[in-house]
């Protein structure tokens, strides 16, 4: 890898003197004032040209412009102040910008210049940012907000049920996003069974997602990437927030640990349900569940050249169940899960065009089921499961700027996963121990990506880049290349056409059961049996500004051929492991079988990042289906998350500085499900009389032929903020559901016996989770 | 079941700790329960009577048929082999259509058609090709002790298998039927041969008797482990002959057990995929099936 590096910096180096002639740098980092932050995608421009530029991931931007006696930069980002420079151009320039945050948000005019995030002006398509400020200001499910849930209020990101924090984005499945944390994969980014997500906002910087048109930087999954920054640390003065809420309660406290140069963050988070009902349980039984989160970081800034970075997050959920009886039954049962990533981060600035980081990675996810029995005879029974996922990776990324047509990035990253698919003790007095452990599966998977932003003339600019894919497992190795290309054109002012085509490879699948995030999903490689999965996806759009209301306006429509998807085979699920003889038989591989989907669709996107009455609205029509050739006998059928329609409005309203009002309404076509029509007797040859009885079946129709009802729902939320001595307070009282809609979660049949008649009457019972849910939360910030 | 704790852990968790609440939505919901009729019939050259059974699916939902709504005692069931077709007669008990093998001979290689019309509109049709059984053979035959630790002590009991070649170049499917062991009688040695049957039991085996050649196409198959109904101080003296029947089946009776025996396996696992039934049928469900018998027998000295 370091020989590739050097022979690029070489490439590089000898192309700056011919670059360079009459043409002089602009270069430094967006910062936060007041707090050190270093600011993720500022716009920085000449006002009145399309000449410009963005911040990177770590604040740093280049601009190389001809020499001149006077330009004029401005500096721009949604929430905050933007800033105008005038310099003098004659030699390479170190500018270092410090903006201002608005505090709600504000419209905010400068002569000369206005809010430049335009979505016009961007080659990047499918792509949502949303600020975390905004994030904080959704009204969300016991007034724990999430950043997962948010995105799901985008088009084309959809949610899977009630409440769950599991995102569809484009057709594709949960497995199929990758979600970042500081350069580190998350794998299981859920909480309490996918209803809480894993990311406290008040430790991120920023969110990012990115549905279709993906540059060559990313790849690993077909549907989407969401990367998350966390924040690194105020640099000048100790900071905290934190709040109370009904679930949970959480602590961010932030700081310089030497001014201006080293800076910490510490958050955490957890649950206290557990402790609250712990007085009501009978003494025989103890039973819980609780989770935590904390986010760490670290950073020290060496100077303009180099800067470090170390983070962190380590999250548990437990769920518990004790029982002891007098008479000698005992039980223990139990579920944990949890991540942990590591980030390591340096930056190195070669020159004023030339940035470069370097990441050493680690994830891990770890799920373990276990159960256990005594009876009073001695009898014990015991079955002890354990799943999971570790990756070191090492990361190294270019970001080179010769001048405003072109942006280099280039780069590459190793991971070395270890699965660990099952791993399973099973103990029974009635057979003998039985012992099961899945060996380890290594593998090594590989990018090597370069792309090019390029803007030939004022008008155009396109994205073309490719990645080169490896994955290594044993007695087998995949290699992929994906090209990529982004292209956009200005038609009129403020008014851009889109087209965007990506091939994505995905060679970790997750197999789930059940699709509503459960913890026993489980992450399982590309092995000499299963084929990466693949996907390609073109999409077309426009992209309209309207920079007097602060408004913008996506429209887009795509289409999505995935191959070689992952899916459950019928009537599998790793949970028949019920004793020793059943756990031999349960063998992920043989579980498996592999298909195509097809999704297509539309989506509407109109949205104000900033003023006093901010949001969107959001409209996605989509199809999605699925094809196995050992699932619903090979014909096709609409995956459970097709959704026809699916409408979201988000509207949040800040009359003054005191008050922030909230208020979001979603709406989606009901889920695809398989839902039983009739029952039969189905005979079966049987040669010998002895066995002879056939069995009562269920009829089903066609995988996932029913709908479920529309899901429907709307939350408000008032948010109080006051000014104290010490900081700020904010109140809020919020309702989720506030119409207490009965949206389905699951239908069951019930049958009643009838004694009039001596029949029995089969009924349909839905079960609903969340009818209205008031909450009321408390937050402050010093 | 232990398994079930994890269940209801899960199902706590995910529903009592949220304050769900269930409602009646039978009226709301659009389930297609009208009833259909479910034929099912397998064919053999060795058969000497030709049956059908046909039932009228229980509604899912709504008031449960009893089992006299069920029966579909006038319907037209007619069996061809596309240039002679012979109409089935209803027996009440046990609630079959029947033919006599001997009007309608099943012949390996060959097509057969199955039509069945009832009164309310129900016409349902299907056919099957009688698998030919050139190429497979039984190979080995086996009767074992196998050790037994029960609670109440070690005991042992006779299993019985065997091994078959499969016929390579095409798709063929199998079903284990049994076997049996013919011996001299101890106490009558001149009067008839003993003969103690060996049972596959489908529900206990991990392949459930049936067996595609689909990722071994050409190779050798092993049966699962028959059980005798005799104690094993009855094992009689040898020599004795032991005797394997197999079955040749087609791809609609392999695929017809196996999500019947697949769908009763996860009965009642809320986290598996539900299983579809397989049918080859249009206008109803069940099978029309056919399979072909292929014996084989060793003589152990």
């Amino acid at each position: 890898m370091t020989r590739i590096s050097l022979i690029i910096l070489l490439l590089i180096s000898s192309q700056l003197p011919l670059l360079a002639q009459n043409k002089y740098t602009i270069s430094g980092y967006v910062r936060e004032k007041g707090s050190q932050e270093l600011l993720i995608g500022v716009s920085v421009y000449r006002p009145g040209t399309s000449v410009g530029t963005a911040s990177n991931t770590y604040g740093f931007y280049s601009l190389t412009l001809p020499a001149a006696d006077s330009v004029e930069l401005a500096f721009s980002y949604v929430g905050y102040r933007p800033e105008i420079r005038r310099i003098k151009l004659r030699q390479n320039t170190e500018l270092n910008i410090e903006l201002e945050p608005n505090a709600v948000l504000q419209e905010v005019k400068i002569v000369g210049t206005e809010q430049r995030e335009k979505v016009s002006e961007a080659v990047q398509m499918s792509n949502i940012e949303v600020p975390v400020a905004q994030i904080k200001n959704v009204p969300a499910l016991l007034g724990e907000k999430d950043v997962m849930k948010v995105l799901q209020l985008m088009p084309g990101v959809q949610k899977g049920s009630e409440g769950n924090s599991g995102i569809y984005v484009r057709g594709g499945g949960p497995d199929q996003n990758l979600i970042i944390l500081d350069d580190a994969t998350v794998y299981n980014a859920s909480h309490l069974f996918g209803f809480f997500s894993l990311f406290n906002g008040d430790a991120l910087k920023s969110v990012e997602m990115t549905k279709g048109g993906f540059p060559a930087r990313y790849g690993g999954r077909l549907s989407s990437v969401i990367e998350l920054n966390m924040k690194d640390g105020n640099k000048e003065e100790v900071h905290g927030e934190g709040g109370i809420g009904l679930i949970s309660s959480r602590l961010t406290v932030e700081g310089p640990l030497k001014k201006g140069v080293s800076s910490f963050l510490v958050s955490g988070r957890r649950t206290y349900a557990d402790l609250l009902i712990k007085p009501f349980l009978p003494k025989e039984a103890k039973a819980g569940y609780y989770f935590y989160d904390l986010n760490t970081k670290v950073n020290y800034d060496f100077g303009r050249k180099n800067k470090l970075y170390i983070s962190g997050y380590f999250g548990q959920d437990r769920f518990y169940l004790r029982e002891k009886y007098d008479d000698g039954d005992r039980t223990r049962t139990g579920i944990d899960w949890g991540n942990a990533t590591g980030t390591l981060r340096w930056n190195h600035l070669f020159n004023d065009r030339l940035f470069a980081n370097a990441s050493l990675i680690y994830s891990q996810y770890q799920f373990n089921i276990f159960s256990e029995e005594q009876n009073r005879s001695n009898e014990e029974f015991k079955l002890d499961y354990l799943s999971g996922i570790r990756d070191i990776g090492l990361k190294y990324d270019l970001d080179y700027l010769p001048n405003p047509e072109h942006a280099i990035r280039m780069g590459v990253l190793s991971t070395y996963h270890r699965f660990k698919p099952s791993a399973l003790v099973v103990k029974d007095s009635d057979i003998n121990k039985f012992v099961r452990e899945v060996s380890n599966i290594d593998v090594t998977e590989t990018g090597v990506y370069a792309e090019d932003t390029y803007r030939p003339f004022p008008q155009f600019r396109l994205n073309a880049g490719i990645r080169l894919s490896h994955f290594g497992v044993k007695g087998k190795s995949y290699f992929r290349p994906e090209p990529r290309l982004g292209v956009s054109y200005r038609l009129f002012e403020d008014l851009s056409l889109k087209a965007s085509y990506a091939t994505m490879n995905q060679f970790v699948h997750l197999l789930s059961n059940t699709g509503i995030g459960l913890p026993t999903d489980l992450w399982v490689p590309s092995t000499k049996r299963i084929a990466p999965q693949r996907s390609q996806q073109v999409a077309l759009g426009v992209a309209k500004d309207f920079p007097k209301q602060n408004l913008s306006l996506t429209v887009e429509g795509y289409y999505k051929k995935s191959d070689n998807i992952i899916g459950y085979k019928e009537g599998a699920s790793f949970l028949l492991i019920d004793d020793a003889e059943s756990a031999e038989t349960v063998n992920w591989e043989n579980n498996i079988t592999a298909g195509q989907g097809w999704s297509y669709g539309a989506e509407f996107l109109l949205q104000r990042k900033v003023g006093k009455f901010s949001g969107w609205l959001g409209y996605t029509l989509s199809w999605t289906q699925l094809q196995f050739d050992s699932l619903n006998f090979g014909k096709k059928y609409y995956a459970r998350y097709d959704r026809r329609h699916d409408i979201s409005v988000v509207g949040i309203y800040q009359p003054s500085s005191r008050i922030t009002l909230s208020g979001t309404w979603v709406y989606g076509t009901g889920n695809a499900i398989t839902m039983p029509r009739s029952t039969y007797t189905a005979p079966t040859h049987e040669p010998s009389s002895f066995y002879q009885n056939g069995q009562y079946v269920t009829e089903y129709g066609d995988k996932n032929s029913f709908r479920m009802a529309a899901y429907h729902r709307f939350d408000i939320g008032i948010q109080f903020h006051k000014k104290k001595r010490w900081g700020e307070r904010t109140w809020e009282i919020s309702a989720y559901n506030l119409y207490s809609r009965k949206n389905p979660f699951f239908y069951y049949l019930s049958s009643e016996y009838q004694p009039n008649d001596s029949s029995t009457v089969t009924k349909v019972k839905q079960t609903s989770l969340f009818p209205i849910i008031p909450s009321v939360s408390y937050s402050f910030k010093f | 079941m232990k398994i079930q704790n994890i269940y209801k852990l899960l199902c706590l968790g995910l529903v009592l700790s949220l304050g769900a609440c269930e409602t009646d939505v039978t009226k709301e919901v659009n389930i297609d329960t009208t009833p259909k009729l479910a034929v099912v019939s397998f064919i053999s050259p060795q058969d000497t009577v030709l049956l059908v059974n046909l039932q009228k699916t229980q509604p899912a939902v709504g008031k449960a048929m009893s089992r006299e709504e069920a029966r579909v005692p006038n319907a037209t069931v007619q069996l061809s082999d596309g240039s002679q077709t012979f109409t089935l007669k209803y027996e009440p008990t046990p609630d079959v259509y029947r033919l006599s093998a001997s009007k309608l001979p099943v012949l390996p290689g060959k097509t057969y058609y199955l039509t069945v019309a009832a009164p309310d509109g129900y016409t349902v049709s299907g056919s099957c090709t009688v698998p030919r059984t050139e190429g497979v053979r039984i190979t080995d035959i086996t009767v074992t002790n196998k050790a037994l630790d029960f609670p109440g002590g070690p005991t042992s009991m006779e299993v019985f298998s065997f091994k078959w070649q499969d016929a390579a170049g095409q798709p063929n499917y199998y079903r284990t039927l049994g076997g049996s062991r013919e011996s001299q009688d101890p106490i009558n040695p001149n009067g008839p041969p003993r003969i103690e049957p060996f049972y596959f039991s489908s529900w206990n085996d991990k392949n459930k008797n049936i067996y595609s050649d689909e990722k071994t196409d050409g190779g050798l198959f092993s049966s699962g482990e028959g059980g005798s109904q005799m104690p094993a101080s009855q094992v009689p003296p040898k020599p004795y002959w032991l005797h394997a029947t197999l079955a040749v089946t087609d791809q609609h009776y392999y695929r017809y057990h196996r999500s019947v025996y697949q769908q009763a396996d996860t009965d009642g696992n809320p986290f598996a995929e539900p299983t579809l039934i397989y049918t080859n049928l249009q206008g109803g469900l069940g099978v029309f099936a056919a399979y072909n018998e292929v014996k084989g027998s060793k003589r152990v000295e």
